[in-house]
């Protein structure tokens, strides 16, 4: 590949990656992460599938 | 802000892990709570420090803070600052004009923004797993920068100049809509009295993360699964951060808010909305306005 071809693809590379509307992932039906209850004090734990 | 029925616990709506759109609230402790607060103050101060020190260039102070600075351009008309709905009024798609216009400053922005800034951007929000890691890593840290490795700063910084690319060519403001999960005892039954009751108009909330979020509240009602009723909306006032929806060849809006942001609790409502092909919803809303110290 010559010089130019090689530039001609490199700068058609980057103009597509700059035209590429891209967006957020769709993992949408992720769960909430562990969520706290307080047991005493300050000590938490996650709950249990039966308290959710 | 602390519960009114449990003075101990304070709920943190972008405290808990996501590798998803939606954000997770969690209840932390209040001298926790408290400690964040006064720690991002401090984070804060630093910022205006920065600001202050004579010598420095517009790009090494920039380089130095561990806040990114709002780039917004001046309003391009006083109508354009968009407020939020008030109760009762229906939230309806926004028009084809507005999405094109929005969606021709996300082109103009990426032809000339760095690519290294678009590559870190697109991995932010491509990858899941680096959308939750980053994130959570700003959680823990309520939003020292400084406390990532050095890798991860490099790519939270890029992705800081890349929403600030886009806020240098957008003259509007916004009104968004993002989810937020509520711990795992709330559901549709209890959810208005516990945001009445943890989300008192002129309360605070930060958000250490970046944040996703549409223009459009039946958007985001698409974008949750919530079979036991506790992802309530934020429907946010604001005009930071980075158009990545499309034109109106699409339904789609999505907007990448910035990481450090502050916000003041207007209030609580359930409010109806209206999607483009006519079917109706009611979704429980806590209204922002973005309150974000510009030091």
């Amino acid at each position: 590949m010559s010089d130019t071809q090689h530039n001609d693809t490199q700068s058609a590379a980057e103009r597509a990656e700059r035209e590429e509307m891209f967006g957020f992932h769709p993992e949408i039906l992720g769960e909430a992460g562990e969520l706290p209850r307080k047991v005493d004090d300050r000590d938490y734990e996650a709950p249990n599938t039966q308290s959710r | 802000m602390p519960r009114k029925g449990h003075p101990d616990y304070a709920v943190d709506p972008d405290r808990g892990s996501s590798a998803s759109p939606t954000k997770n609230a969690r209840l932390v402790d209040l001298d926790e709570h408290q400690d964040r607060a006064a720690s991002r103050s401090g984070l804060r101060d630093l910022d205006a420090m920065t600001e202050g020190m004579s010598g420095l260039t517009r790009m090494q102070k920039d380089r130095e803070r561990l806040f990114p600075r709002g780039t917004t351009a001046d309003l391009g008309d006083p109508r354009m600052r968009r407020h939020l709905p008030t109760e009762g009024q229906e939230r309806a798609p926004i028009s084809s004009r507005q999405r094109n216009e929005r969606s021709k400053d996300r082109r103009d922005t990426q032809a000339t923004m760095p690519l290294t800034q678009l590559r870190a951007q697109k991995d932010l929000v491509t990858r899941p797993e680096r959308w939750r890691d980053l994130n959570d890593q700003l959680s823990a840290n309520t939003g020292d920068i400084q406390a990532l490795s050095e890798k991860d700063q490099e790519q939270v910084r890029r992705v800081d100049r890349a929403i600030q690319s886009y806020e240098r060519h957008n003259d509007r403001g916004h009104v968004l809509y993002s989810n937020v999960r509520m711990p795992y005892y709330i559901n549709h039954q209890n959810l208005p009295g516990f945001l009445r009751n943890n989300f008192a108009a002129g309360d605070r909330v930060a958000f250490d993360r970046f944040t996703h979020a549409t223009h459009q509240m039946h958007e985001t009602a698409g974008y949750v699964h919530d079979p036991d009723g506790r992802v309530a909306v934020f429907e946010l006032q604001t005009r930071r951060g980075a158009y990545l929806g499309q034109s109106d060849k699409k339904d789609n809006t999505q907007h990448l808010l910035p990481r450090g942001l502050e916000f003041e609790v207007v209030g609580v409502q359930e409010a109806s909305y209206r999607s483009p092909d006519g079917t109706t919803g009611t979704r429980m809303v806590v209204q922002l306005r973005d309150v974000t110290p510009e030091p």
